[in-house]
């Protein structure tokens, strides 16, 4: 699996479709430890058609003050990895406009066992919703729109 | 004195623009302040509570990437240069 010219895949804020899914299951496959991972957790929020308060959605806008954003991800990440059965971690977050049902962020973590894995994973997505410096607009069908906070 | 100024999210919405240099005659983030409220009016509605004639607690401060924690955040001190983010709380997607 190793290649040479492989380039590991770094955790931040990224342009829509900048990156995949597989782009990540690839890099992390590569990471001198994946001999020791038994699973590969993945979580990849969408765009959902309806807010909170269930009105019907257009599109989404995520904007993100990149130096900040991803100093929180490398933190994110680093207290992740420290977690005993934790092989890596990586947290993509795209920034631009995007329509229902786009892929706006990727969580992965590369675990000995699943047990840990699942922890991993939902506690790295509870931190990256509340620590990163993100926003969202939702763009209503009716043309009106509101940054969520 | 001059800063620059980021601008995210409804900032950006408000101002149509995402950074700017400003010129400040008070180095405080109150000197900021009021200078971007003469500037564009409704930012005053967003970040400022006109009881504690201070920011909304929820407003945090970014000077040069990092985050200010002083609990008076209109006394904060700027210098030439620096880069000021004023932010909302987060909403990751």
């Amino acid at each position: 699996m190793n290649n040479n010219n492989f380039t590991p895949v770094k955790s931040g804020i990224y342009k829509k479709d900048e990156i995949n899914l597989s782009n990540i299951i690839f890099s992390l496959k590569n990471h001198p430890k994946i001999k020791d991972a038994g699973s590969i957790l993945t979580f990849t929020g969408i765009v959902r058609n309806t807010s909170k308060e269930g009105k019907l959605i257009r599109s989404l806008e995520i904007d993100a003050y990149e130096e900040l954003a991803n100093n929180s991800i490398n933190k994110i990440c680093k207290e992740i990895k420290e977690i005993p059965g934790i092989v890596d971690v990586i947290i993509i977050h795209f920034k631009g406009v995007f329509d229902i049902k786009d892929e706006l962020v990727h969580v992965i973590v590369t675990s000995s066992h699943r047990e840990e894995g699942f922890k991993a994973l939902r506690l790295a997505v509870e931190k990256y919703k509340k620590e990163i410096a993100v926003w969202k607009k939702e763009v209503f069908i009716d043309g009106s729109s509101d940054w969520v906070h | 004195m001059k800063v620059e100024i980021l601008y995210f999210a409804d900032f950006k919405d408000i101002t149509g623009k995402d950074r700017e240099f400003l010129e400040l005659k008070e180095n405080t983030v109150e000197g900021l302040t009021s200078k971007i409220f003469s500037k564009y009016n409704p930012l005053k509605n967003l970040i400022w509570d006109e009881k504690i004639k201070n920011l909304k607690g929820n407003i945090s401060i970014v000077i040069n990437d990092k985050l200010i924690t002083d609990k008076n955040k209109g006394d904060v001190g700027l210098t030439d240069g620096d880069k000021v983010a004023f932010l909302l709380p987060f909403a990751g997607g």
